[in-house]
């Protein structure tokens, strides 16, 4: 049974950011995926599914899935350096040539446009910081 | 000006006469995540109280509807000091609310009343 691309692209950024005790360090709250539940330690991690396609190779006997993922660090903003600390650590880890993964492979990953956002939260002044990744996966 | 002993005796016989049901009062202890990042809540009953519950007044449901918006909404109350936050779940007679306002501090309190709405 094949595994649907979002799953193997899924599984690589939160095995690849929440097994970094260095990341960790800066975003207590973990890796979240969509949403941080309530009382979720900030500063914290959101990776979700921006956009896609479906690339077909071969006559559309193979596909590769192109998927976009928004991943970044969100936090209050008077803790601003730690959490541009914490992109750049996504920035570090996240990128990446032709690796296996459990259901199949990833073809390639990168930074495809850096994300910076203010948000007042309960009117205090919020960061979200990160980028939109780009990620090529198949499965097997 | 009511004394402390006399709000006391004022909270308990309120509690007696005016909550008819049994509330399980749960909150979330802990968060697992799976291998996609997904979160799984697990709550805990952290109480067992006597409450009362009827529809909110359209005050409430104004000056709260930044939080309730369209969500079915109880006004329950549970004796004073009792150990209630903000979403915890409310187990009432089938029923599962989740704690959306608590409503203090309040001017000599005879009960401690919250703004609940219904998670089906």
């Amino acid at each position: 049974m094949s595994t649907h691309e979002t799953a193997l692209a899924l599984e690589y950024m939160y095995s690849t950011l929440s097994g970094d005790t260095t990341l960790m360090s800066y975003c207590p709250g973990g890796v979240n995926r969509g949403y941080a539940p309530p009382s979720t330690v900030a500063p914290y991690i959101i990776i979700a599914y921006h956009a896609g396609s479906d690339m077909a190779v071969f006559g559309a006997a193979e596909a590769i899935a192109s998927m976009v993922f928004q991943v970044k660090a969100i936090g209050p903003a008077s803790g601003t350096a730690t959490l541009l600390a914490a992109a750049a650590r996504i920035q570090d880890l996240l990128p990446t040539q032709q690796r296996t993964v459990t259901g199949g492979v990833i073809q390639g990953c990168y930074r495809w446009q850096p994300l910076q956002l203010d948000e007042l939260v309960d009117g205090f002044f919020w960061l979200n910081v990160g980028g939109l990744y780009r990620i090529y996966a198949k499965s097997s | 000006m009511i004394s402390a002993a006399e709000l006391a005796r004022i909270q308990a016989d309120t509690a007696a006469a005016a909550l008819d049901k049994i509330c399980v009062i749960q909150r979330a202890t802990t968060v697992t995540h799976d291998g996609y990042g997904s979160e799984t809540l697990t709550y805990t009953t952290i109480a067992t109280v006597s409450a009362g519950m009827h529809q909110p007044n359209g005050t409430h449901l104004a000056n709260y509807d930044y939080l309730i918006g369209s969500l079915a909404t109880w006004e329950v109350h549970v004796p004073v000091g009792t150990d209630v936050q903000h979403q915890d779940h409310l187990l009432i007679e089938g029923q599962t609310l989740e704690v959306q306002v608590i409503l203090t501090p309040r001017s000599y309190p005879a009960l401690l009343t919250v703004l609940a709405s219904e998670i089906k």
